[in-house]
């Protein structure tokens, strides 16, 4: 007798079974597939911080006085708390080096042209999201170092021509050490907000392309390019178990009274060409203050990322040429901070 | 007829409700903007802490000493001479706090490289602008840094 097959519980409530089929059809090019894997990576590293990020989130208390003894305390009291809080540390190198990545592979296949200038724009927004959330990690655990990079970064903010001191209060909140508390709302509240967002917005695109184009010969996203970007993630995820067990991140020396800075600190490595620029540019450029002058090129810079499509309309390879060689600048910067 | 969308009427019409839309979105929009900026700003705090006392032989010991008026730190120096000056401790790059070096006999700002005498002058490194200089003066034993109106030079 022939069994009529009933659909399963799930399917019958999430019928996406029709987008599984097209998604079983699709194919991708080789750039696609290996962008892709890449971007599978990042979600992978993703969903690492927001669970590690989660359990710190229990222990930690955003306050001057308390922060670097409830980090402490995570490191030295809680069970796993170590492993924890080293995996959520190495966890955003690697998804700061996963998105460089990306963008660099995204530039070289020229598919930040149309029509993926939006997806392009986004991906720059989730790097500048991933680089504040960085930073700002780098700050709560209220370290020496932190109470010298928190200063240098509202001194920068306070730089941004007109709405500098606007800025200034909005990001690091009124004197008398309650940074903590924006910051910490920042780090966990509103990057990740953008984060995601933009992300959904890039997904949207990869996936509404996908099931349109399933037609190319090639690589088949599933389970070809699924597995591989499965790969990826568990190797990245395995590297950092090993770094966290065996280095696991140090909790840096306590800030002293005013952390007066008579010793030279080193930035972060993904800071590292921003502290270039500060330290290098002239006291004063056509009479205003160097950093300030540093600072409004950044902020083009930006926007120049951001509007990079623009640039290459027509077929130019200006846009593109431009953003690699800032990439590759910008890489052997970082290199060398990390040598050093 | 006239919900055809090519006649001349309807686009006109349509434009007309179209930019009609788009300014109330914006003003609706700016109307949750405003007061969640306003309110996100923090209120600005008076000139608490206009003065804060230090003992001269604190300062003569050990070259200098970090003291906070009000949220400001500023760095009590003792010159070659024996005069004292207070200094404004924040870096005018972007302000990191200076500490003295003592082997140099200079103020250092370690986040950029800068380098100040102690009189404030800038010796080299980003910094675009002397520090800040605040008064003391004498009384009853005690240096009194006074943190109101501080000068550059
Ligand atoms: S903050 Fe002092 S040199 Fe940059």
């Amino acid at each position: 007798m022939e069994r009529v097959s009933q659909p399963g519980f799930l399917a019958e409530r999430y019928p996406v079974e029709p987008l599984l089929r097209r998604l079983r059809e699709a194919r991708v090019d080789p750039a696609g597939a290996a962008l892709g894997a890449l971007g599978l990576l990042v979600v992978a590293l993703l969903g690492l911080e927001l669970a590690t990020g989660a359990l710190l989130a229990l222990y930690y208390r955003p306050e001057r006085e308390g922060a670097r003894a409830s980090v402490q305390f995570v490191v030295t009291r809680v069970e796993y708390g170590e492993l924890v809080r080293s995996l959520h540390g190495y966890g955003a190198h690697a998804l700061l080096l996963a998105l460089l990545a990306l963008l660099g592979g995204v530039l070289a296949a020229a598919r930040h042209r149309k029509p993926h200038e939006v997806a392009w724009s986004a991906l720059v927004l989730v790097w500048f999201a991933a680089v504040a959330q960085a930073f700002t990690g780098s700050l709560l655990p209220w370290s020496a170092r932190s109470a010298l990079d928190a200063a240098v970064a509202s001194g920068a903010v306070e730089r941004v021509p007109v709405a500098g001191s606007a800025l200034r209060a909005l990001v690091f909140g009124p004197a008398g050490g309650t940074e903590l508390v924006r910051l910490y709302g920042l780090h966990v509240g509103a990057l990740p907000a953008l984060g995601t967002l933009c992300l959904l917005a890039l997904c949207l695109h990869v996936g509404g392309r996908l099931v349109g184009e399933g037609t190319a010969e090639a690589e088949r996203v599933w389970p070809t390019l699924a597995l591989r970007g499965a790969a990826l993630g568990c190797f990245a995820f395995a590297v950092l178990l090993a770094l966290a067990s065996r280095r696991p991140l140090p909790l840096g020396a306590a800030p002293s009274l005013g952390a007066a800075a008579s010793q030279a600190v080193a930035p972060s490595w993904f800071l590292a060409p921003l502290d270039l620029l500060l330290r290098r540019a002239p006291a004063r450029v056509l009479g205003l203050p160097g950093a300030t002058v540093v600072v409004v090129l950044c902020l083009l810079g930006v926007l120049g990322a951001l509007a990079l499509p623009a640039i290459d309309r027509r077929g130019g390879r200006l846009g593109q040429v431009l953003g690699l060689a800032v990439l590759a600048l910008s890489l052997g910067v970082m290199g060398l901070a990390i040598l050093r | 007829m006239s919900d055809d969308p090519k006649a001349p009427g309807s686009l006109g019409r349509r434009r007309l409700l179209d930019g009609a839309l788009a300014v109330g979105a914006c003003g609706a929009a700016g109307a949750v903007a405003v007061p969640a900026v306003r309110f996100a700003t923090p209120p600005s705090e008076g000139g608490a802490g206009t003065s804060v006392t230090v003992r001269r032989e604190e300062v003569l010991s050990e070259g200098a000493k970090l003291v906070f008026v009000g949220a400001e730190p500023v760095l009590v120096v003792a010159l070659s001479g024996g005069e004292l000056r207070a200094l404004g401790a924040r870096c005018t790059h972007l302000g990191c706090t200076v500490g003295l070096d003592r082997a140099s006999g200079e103020l250092r700002c370690g986040c950029h490289g800068g380098r100040f005498g102690l009189d404030g002058r800038v010796l080299s490194g980003p910094p675009p602008a002397p520090l800040a200089q605040y008064a003391v003066t004498a009384r009853d034993g005690l240096l009194v840094v006074e943190g109101r109106r501080p000068w550059r030079g």
